[in-house]
C-alpha cells in the first residue's frame, strides 16, 4: 500500500491532520501505538490562558499576537496568528459533524471559566455542552454546590468546595457539597466505591437520575449553579440533559480524575469523523524506526510491516505519549527518526507547582516555519510535525495544548495537500 | 498564657523521642511528646530502613555489633509487623578478595552474629539479583524495617497508656528555676500560639537537632552531622539484603523494603546550618548508581523512583578520623550529672534499629529523677499489631505478600497490605462486608478508604505527608499522581478547615517532586509529565490560594 500521506500518532494532532487530508480526498491513515492524552484530558480545548505575565486572558486571539511576537520559534508564530483561528473554527465544524458539539461562551473569540475536580477555574476556549462552559464574568454565581455519588473516589464534592472558596470572586458566595447515595440500575451489584468515570457513566439508570433529581429539588433547589462529575451524559442516555429539564437547574459537568469521559468521547468523535471522510486508522501498532535518506523519508516500519507514503506527518505526542524519550544525563531524542531537538537549558524547577513551569515541557522537535523537521541539519522535505512532540511551547502554563494539537496538525494537512497535488 | 503539666516531656517525634514516650508510659509516667513536624519527618523517615545484624560493624566497632545483634532479635519479637525477617548476603567481588572475609566471619562469631558461609552458585540460588561475578558470600541475619511504622505504631502505645502526642508544635525553650529544668516552653505551629508545659523531667530526642535544645540552657555538644543520600528503585529488585564485604563504603548496601529496594548510602560532613537544606546532587546519584549496581547489575536497568538524603545524628569524641570512624553508638547525658542542671536528659547518637535501647537508657535516667522504680518492660512486649498468629516471613519478590488478614475472604491484595502495614491492628479498619472502606484509594500500594480514614481518626494523620507517613499512600511508581487528589478529597471530608487540606496537598505534590528531581530521565520524568498535566491543567492546584499554610514548611524537603 502507498499512502499519500501516513499519520503516526493518533492523538488529537494526528487525528486533525488525517480528517483534513481525507477531506482534500488524499488517501490517509493514521497509524497509532498507544492511548492519546485526550484520555485523560478534560475535554475541552484551550487555545491560550494565560498571557506572558501569567495573566488569564479572556481574548485568546488577541493575546496570541504579542506571544508569537515575543517567541517567534512558538508553534504558533508558525502556523500564523490567522491561520490558528481558521484552523479552530474548522475544527469547530468538524466536531460538529461528528456529533458532538462545542461552544464558545458569550463571545465567539473570548475564554470561559473551565471548573477542575479540585475546585480551580482554569480558562479554556471551546467546551462540550455538558460542561457548561462559564462566562468570564463571575459575579452573579453566589450558591454553588459540588455533588457527588457516595463512593466514588474520582471526584470528591468536599475538595472541589474547598478549592472553589479559595477563589477571591467565591470567597463571600456559599460553597457546599453533597453526596447522594445511588442505586446504580445497571452496576450488577457493584458500587461506585470500585468505578472509574466510565463505568460510573454505564452503571447509572432511570432510577437513579429519579433519585437525583429528587434530591437536587429537595437540597439544592436554590443553587445557581450545580457541578456534578462528568458521568452523566455519557451513559445510556444523556441524563444530563434530562436532569436539566427536570430540575430547572444550572447543572454542569466538570472532567474526574482520569480516565475522563468527556475526553474519551472526543476521541471517538475524532476516530469517527476521520472513517466518515474515508481516512484509515492503524491502531495500536507502534512505528519503529524511518528510513530517510537525502532529506527525504522513504519509508517507515513497524514490528510486522514496512510502510510507504508520499508525504509523513509526525504526531508522536510528548515525552508521556513516547513522541520523544529522555535519557539519563539530560538528553532528549525524537526515537523514530532520530530529528534534531530543541532542549531548553534547565529541564526542572525546584518546585512541582511554579508559575513559570518546567523546561521539559518545552523541549521537542525543532521545526522551520513549514513545520518541517531535521536531521542532522538537513531538512526533511515529506516530513512535517505536530502536536505536543513539538518544542517552543509549555501547553500546561500557557494552556494551549488543545489549540497547539489542532492548529498544527492543520496546518501540516495543508501543507501536505499542497505539495499532494504538485504534479 | 496556656499551661499543660506532666511527669515528663519529650522533646522530638522521630524512633528515639517515640520509644522514650513509650516507655515512660509504659512505667506509668504522665508523658508529653512534643514534634515540631510530623512524627518520624527528621532522620527517622529518610534511613535506610536496614535492620542491622551487626555485621557491618563486626570488624571496626564489636560494641555497635553486639548492640545490633541484640536488638534485632528483640524487634523480630516486638514489632513483627515493622519488620521483614530477609536475611543479608555479604558478598565479596574480585576486587575486593576473599581476605576480608575471613577477619568478617570472625568478627561475627566474637560478636554472636550467626554467620554461614556460601558458595556463589548459593548465593545466586538465594538471591538471583546479586551481581554474578561474586566469589564468594556469607549469610547473616540481617532484616528490613519500616521506620514510619515502627515510629506510628510506638506512639499508638504511648498514647493507648495516657501519653499526649503534640505533633505540629515547637519547643522553644527550657524552662529553669531553681537550678533545675522545670518545663519547656512552646509553640504550636498551626496557629502561633505560645504555651508552657510544667514538668519533672524533660528528656531531649531531638536528634541531629539536639544541640539546639541544649543551647536553650547554655550548654553545648559537638555534633557531627554526617549526611547520606539514598535512590529508590521502581521495583523490589532483591528479597534479601545484599551487602558488600569490606570495610564500610559508599552504596555497598541494597535494601529491600515494601514493593521497592533501596540503594545507599554516600556519607559527607554537613554543617549546621544544612540541616535544613537537602538535596540529592548529580555526583552522589552517580556514585550510588555506580557502586550499587556492583552489588545487583540490573540496577542500571531499573527505574529510579526517587532520591533523598538524611544527616545522621552522631556525636564527635575525638575530632581525628573520617566520618565512619566515629562510633554509632548511643549517648545518654544526664545533664545534673554533666552539667550540673538536673532535669534535662539527652540521648542521641545511635540507630533507628537501637531506638528501643537508646529510649531504655534514657527512661532509666529519668526514672531515676521521678524515683520511680518500675522496670522496663521494652524488650519482651509486642508494640500494637504485632500479635500476629504466625510470625511473619519475607516478602515475596513478585510483591504478592504471605501476609493474611486471618480468617478473611478479602482478596489477599487488599487484606495482606493491610496487616502488612499495621499488623493485626489491620481488623480496626478492615471489615469483611465492607464495599465503601475497602475500596482502593492508592493503587501502587493497595491503600483502603478504611485505612485513610483509620489514619486519620486514630493515627493522628493531619495532612497529606502525614497520611502517606503513615500508610505509604503515593509512595509507589506513581508517586500519587492519580491518589493524591483522593486523598485530599477524604481529608477534607474529615476536616473542618478546607484550606489546611488544600496547602497539605500542594505541599505533597511539591515534596514528592523534590525527590523526583534528581533522577528526572526515563519513565521518572514520563510520569513526572503526566502528573504535571494531571495536578496542574486538570485539577489548577498552583491557582489554589488557600490561607494561613503551615509556618514549618519543613515537608518540603524529600523524604522516603
Ligand atoms: C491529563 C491531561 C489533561 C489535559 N487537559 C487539557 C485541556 O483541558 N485542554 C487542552 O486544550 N488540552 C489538554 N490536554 C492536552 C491535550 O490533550 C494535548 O495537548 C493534545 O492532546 C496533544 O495531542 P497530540 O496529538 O500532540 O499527542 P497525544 O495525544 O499524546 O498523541 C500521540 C499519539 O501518538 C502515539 N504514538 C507515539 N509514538 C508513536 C509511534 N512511534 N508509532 C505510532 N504511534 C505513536 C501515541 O500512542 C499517542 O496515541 C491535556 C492532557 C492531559 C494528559
Ligand atoms: C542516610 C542514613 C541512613 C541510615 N540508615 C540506617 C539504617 O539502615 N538502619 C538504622 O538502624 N539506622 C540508620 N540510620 C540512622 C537512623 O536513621 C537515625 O539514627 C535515627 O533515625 C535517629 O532518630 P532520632 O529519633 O534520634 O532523630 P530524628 O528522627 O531526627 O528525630 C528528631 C526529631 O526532633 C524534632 N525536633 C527537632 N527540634 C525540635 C524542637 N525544637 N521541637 C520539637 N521537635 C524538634 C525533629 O523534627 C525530628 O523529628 C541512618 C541515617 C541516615 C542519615
Amino acid at each position: 500500500m502507498n499512502y499519500d500521506c501516513l499519520v503516526i500518532g493518533g492523538g488529537l494532532a494526528g487525528l486533525t491532520t488525517g480528517i483534513r487530508c481525507a477531506e482534500a480526498g488524499l488517501n490517509v491513515a493514521v497509524i497509532s501505538s498507544g492511548e492519546s492524552a485526550l484520555t485523560f484530558s478534560s475535554g475541552e480545548i484551550d487555545v491560550l490562558g494565560t498571557d506572558l505575565s501569567g495573566r488569564a486572558v479572556q481574548n485568546p486571539f488577541t493575546a496570541l499576537e504579542s506571544l508569537v511576537q515575543h517567541q517567534p520559534d512558538h508553534p504558533y508564530a508558525h502556523v500564523g496568528t490567522g491561520n490558528v483561528a481558521k484552523s479552530l473554527d474548522w475544527f469547530q465544524r468538524e466536531i460538529a459533524e461528528a456529533g458532538l458539539p462545542m461552544v464558545t461562551s458569550g463571545g465567539l473569540w473570548d475564554n470561559h471559566w473551565r471548573l477542575t475536580a479540585a475546585g480551580a477555574l482554569r480558562p479554556s476556549w471551546l467546551s462540550q455542552q455538558s460542561a457548561g462552559a462559564l462566562p468570564w464574568g463571575l459575579e452573579n454565581i453566589q450558591r454553588v454546590v459540588f455533588v457527588s455519588f457516595t463512593g466514588f473516589l474520582d471526584f470528591m464534592p468536599e475538595l472541589a468546595a474547598a478549592g472553589l472558596k479559595t477563589h477571591p470572586v467565591f470567597q463571600q458566595a456559599e460553597v457546599q457539597s453533597l453526596n447522594i447515595e445511588l442505586p446504580l440500575e445497571h452496576g450488577r451489584g457493584a458500587t461506585a466505591d470500585t468505578m472509574r468515570a466510565p463505568q460510573l457513566a454505564r452503571a447509572i439508570g432511570e432510577s437513579d437520575v429519579e433519585l437525583i433529581c429528587t434530591r437536587l429539588l429537595e437540597q439544592v433547589n436554590d443553587a445557581d449553579l450545580v457541578a456534578l462529575p462528568a458521568c452523566l451524559s455519557a451513559g445510556r442516555k444523556n441524563w444530563l440533559t434530562v436532569l436539566r429539564r427536570r430540575t430547572g437547574l444550572r447543572l454542569v459537568e466538570v472532567a474526574t480524575m482520569p480516565p475522563s469521559v468527556p475526553g474519551i468521547r472526543m476521541l471517538s468523535a475524532l476516530k469517527r469523523r476521520l472513517t466518515a471522510v474515508g481516512g484509515f486508522m492503524i491502531p495500536a501498532m507502534p512505528v519503529i524506526t524511518g528510513d530517510v535518506s537525502y532529506g527525504h523519508v522513504a519509508s517507515v516500519q513497524t514490528p510486522d510491516d514496512e510502510l510507504h507514503a508520499k508525504q509523513y506527518v509526525l504526531a508522536s505526542g510528548s515525552f508521556f505519549s513516547k513522541g520523544l524519550k529522555s535519557h539519563a544525563a539530560g538528553e532528549i531524542s525524537e526515537p523514530v527518526f532520530g530529528l534534531d531537538i530543541d532542549v531548553p537549558e534547565t529541564l526542572s524547577g525546584q518546585s512541582f507547582l511554579v508559575p513559570e513551569g518546567h523546561g521539559f515541557n518545552r523541549a521537542g522537535v525543532r521545526v522551520n516555519v513549514q513545520l518541517q523537521p531535521s536531521l542532522n541539519g538537513t531538512v526533511i522535505e515529506n516530513l512535517h510535525v505536530a502536536g505536543s512532540v513539538l518544542a517552543g511551547y509549555d501547553p500546561v502554563i500557557e494552556g494551549s495544548g488543545g489549540g497547539v494539537a489542532i492548529s498544527t496538525g492543520w496546518m501540516a494537512a495543508n501543507e501536505v495537500i499542497k505539495k499532494v497535488a504538485l504534479p | 498564657m496556656r499551661r499543660m503539666e506532666a511527669d515528663v516531656v519529650v522533646i522530638g517525634g522521630g524512633a528515639t523521642g517515640a520509644s522514650v514516650f513509650r516507655d515512660c508510659s509504659l512505667r506509668g509516667m504522665q508523658a508529653i511528646l512534643v514534634e515540631r513536624g510530623d512524627i518520624a519527618s527528621g532522620t527517622t523517615g529518610r534511613n535506610h530502613g536496614l535492620l542491622h545484624s551487626g555485621a557491618r560493624y563486626a570488624v571496626t566497632d564489636s560494641h555497635s555489633a553486639r548492640e545490633c545483634i541484640s536488638e534485632n532479635k528483640i524487634l523480630k519479637q516486638i514489632a513483627g509487623h515493622c519488620v521483614e525477617a530477609t536475611d543479608g548476603l555479604f558478598i565479596s567481588l574480585p576486587e575486593d578478595g576473599l581476605d576480608f572475609q575471613q577477619q568478617f566471619m570472625q568478627g561475627c562469631a566474637d560478636a554472636g552474629i550467626h554467620a554461614q558461609e556460601l558458595s556463589p552458585k548459593q548465593a545466586l540460588q538465594l538471591e538471583p539479583a546479586v551481581n554474578p561475578a561474586l566469589i564468594g558470600a556469607v549469610r547473616i541475619p540481617d532484616g528490613t524495617i519500616d521506620p514510619f511504622r515502627l515510629t506510628s505504631a510506638t506512639i499508638l502505645d504511648a498514647r493507648e497508656h495516657g501519653g499526649a502526642l503534640l505533633n505540629y508544635n515547637r519547643a522553644e525553650g527550657l524552662l529553669i528555676e531553681q537550678g533545675r529544668v522545670q518545663g519547656v516552653r512552646c509553640r504550636d505551629l498551626r496557629n502561633g500560639e505560645q504555651f508552657e508545659i510544667r514538668c519533672q523531667a524533660v528528656v531531649n530526642a531531638s536528634g541531629a537537632w539536639c544541640h539546639e535544645i541544649m543551647e536553650y540552657a547554655d550548654l553545648s555538644v559537638d555534633m557531627y552531622h554526617s549526611r547520606g543520600a539514598l535512590l529508590i528503585m521502581g521495583h523490589r529488585m532483591n528479597g534479601m539484603v545484599i551487602n558488600r564485604c569490606r570495610k564500610p563504603g559508599d552504596a555497598d548496601i541494597l535494601v529491600p523494603g515494601d514493593t521497592v529496594s533501596v540503594i545507599g548510602t554516600t556519607s559527607t560532613h554537613v554543617g549546621r546550618d544544612e540541616l535544613e537544606t537537602l538535596e540529592v546532587t548529580a555526583d552522589e546519584v552517580k556514585t550510588l548508581l555506580q557502586e550499587g549496581s556492583k552489588l545487583a547489575p540490573s540496577m542500571l536497568d531499573a527505574r529510579i523512583l526517587r532520591a533523598y538524603c538524611g544527616v545522621r545524628p552522631l556525636v564527635a569524641e575525638s575530632s581525628s578520623g573520617g566520618d565512619r570512624s566515629i562510633s554509632r553508638g548511643l549517648v545518654a547525658i544526664d545533664h545534673g550529672e554533666q552539667d550540673g542542671l538536673p532535669g534535662l536528659v539527652t540521648i542521641t547518637g545511635g540507630k533507628l534499629m537501637t531506638c528501643r535501647l537508646m529510649a531504655e537508657v534514657a527512661t532509666d535516667k529519668v526514672a531515676r529523677l521521678l524515683n520511680i522504680s518500675v522496670p522496663c518492660e521494652t524488650a519482651s512486649r509486642p508494640l500494637p499489631g504485632a500479635h500476629l498468629p504466625e510470625p511473619i516471613g519475607r516478602k515475596m519478590r513478585q510483591g504478592q505478600s504471605r501476609y493474611r488478614l486471618p480468617d478473611s475472604s478479602l482478596p489477599n491484595s487488599i487484606a495482606g497490605s493491610a496487616v502488612y502495614r499495621h499488623g493485626d491492628r489491620a481488623r480496626s479498619f478492615m471489615q469483611e462486608d465492607d464495599h465503601h472502606n475497602n475500596a482502593v484509594v492508592c493503587e501502587c500500594e493497595v491503600v483502603t478508604r478504611g485505612e485513610i480514614l483509620y489514619a486519620i481518626e486514630t493515627l493522628n494523620a493531619r495532612s497529606m505527608s502525614d497520611l502517606r507517613r503513615r500508610t505509604r499512600v503515593g509512595m509507589g511508581p506513581c508517586q500519587g499522581e492519580m491518589c493524591a487528589c483522593r486523598v485530599a478529597g477524604l481529608l477534607a471530608s474529615q476536616q473542618e478547615n478546607g484550606d489546611e487540606v488544600l496547602g497539605s496537598l500542594q505541599d505533597f505534590v511539591n515534596e514528592r517532586w523534590k525527590g523526583i528531581r534528581p533522577v528526572l530521565w526515563g519513565d521518572a520524568l514520563r510520569e513526572s509529565e503526566f502528573s504535571y498535566w494531571v495536578q496542574e491543567s486538570l485539577l489548577g492546584l498552583s491557582s489554589l490560594q488557600p490561607e494561613g499554610k503551615a509556618e514549618d514548611n519543613r515537608d518540603l524537603y524529600h523524604e522516603l
